[in-house]
């Protein structure tokens, strides 16, 4: 109380300042008005509520309670229900995100698999050196076919990458990749499994035999830990061939 | 005498103008009013007791309702009824200051 009270009373203006006591009274009554008229003020803002209930019948009153009763009930309903709404949203927010992530991670693999996107990982090289010219291109068909039997994930021939749609052949005694010649000595890259693609091509009798066997070739096998295979160079387009439904 | 006559003028100002006061307002007026009470019982009191210092009082009168608005409000942004705590610490000094001018007046 010692604060609202004024016991202090060496805080007192100088009682020789008339002015300033009458002022300092002023604002005293000016206070003590303040309080009139805020509780006043307060005291009618409750009055009206009150007076206003107090008005009604019983009968309305219950009305009023009823409905307002029912109002709630409503609107926590409509709580629920957004509630309900809102984890729905969720849930289906979370499962688009799954298959877009799905969706991104598979097409990432058919990029790699059609041959659109360069390729890097481990894998094996094969150098064939044909000083002789008696290589045919059937023998890397043969080749490319083990490497694959083999688990190969991405194959290139002397830097151009063999695709879903890639076709070996010879042309006047050269060998050709996608209609382009390539020469010897022949580079082949894998990329995939290095042990097994390595044990692939030295199958007894398999690929690296066959072509060893020929008249002056020279077949180099060795592991690779990171080896790079480039996108084809013209994507495949297909001009007649439409899915199926 | 000049206090009670201000009393009585804010009271019919406030009659005449009809203030309105909002839902939201009310309970905020409702605290000051009550600390602005507590002011004046403790002005009262300090007058009977001749220690009255209207420097002090008004000071009082000003930080007294400005503190029981601030925490009201804080305890509505906190979620907790703070209004409960400002009634009761002032409804016990306005009984003690009241108990007080009992005394002063009719000694004892």
């Amino acid at each position: 109380m010692a604060e609202a009270t004024g016991v202090g009373s060496g805080l007192n203006p100088l009682p020789s300042a008339p002015v300033r006591q009458l002022g300092a009274r002023a604002l005293v009554a000016l206070s003590v008005g303040l309080v009139g008229f805020l509780l006043t003020a307060q005291f009618r803002a409750t009055q009206g509520v009150t007076a206003q209930l107090e008005a009604e019948s019983e009968q309305d009153l219950t009305r009023i309670f009823a409905s307002l009763n029912e109002e709630s009930a409503a609107l926590r309903d409509e709580i629920a229900d957004l509630r309900l709404e809102l984890a729905a949203l969720e849930t289906s927010a979370a499962r688009d995100e799954l298959a877009r992530e799905a969706g991104a991670r598979q097409l990432e693999e058919l990029e790699i698999l059609a041959g659109l996107v360069p390729a890097r990982g481990p894998g094996v090289g094969v150098r064939i050196a044909d000083p002789s010219g008696s290589f045919e291109y059937e023998l890397l068909l043969d080749l490319v076919q083990e490497l694959r039997d083999a688990g190969a994930e991405a194959i290139s021939v002397n830097g151009r990458r063999v695709g879903a749609s890639t076709a070996f052949s010879s042309r006047r005694g050269e060998v050709t990749v996608d209609g382009r010649p390539v020469s010897a000595p022949y580079e082949v890259v894998a990329i995939g499994d290095p042990a097994t693609l390595e044990v692939g091509l030295r199958i007894p009798g398999g690929a690296a035999d066959t072509l060893a066997a020929l008249d002056g070739v020279a077949v180099e096998v060795e592991r690779r830990s990171d080896v790079l295979v480039p996108a084809l160079e013209e994507p495949p387009s297909f001009k007649v061939a439409t899915p199926v439904e | 005498m000049l206090a009670l006559i201000s009393l009585v003028l804010g009271a019919v100002i406030a009659l005449v103008l009809r203030p309105t006061v909002s839902e939201d307002q009310s309970r905020y007026l409702a605290m000051a009013v009550v600390a602005a009470l507590d002011s004046s019982f403790g002005g009262l009191r300090a007058h009977l007791e001749q220690t009255f210092s209207d420097r002090l009082f008004v000071l009082a009168f000003v930080s007294n309702a400005a503190v029981a608005v601030v925490l009201v409000w804080i305890g509505d942004q906190l979620g907790a009824d703070l209004a409960t705590a400002v009634a009761v610490v002032f409804g016990v000094r306005i009984f003690q200051n009241v108990a007080a001018v009992r005394r002063q007046v009719f000694g004892g």
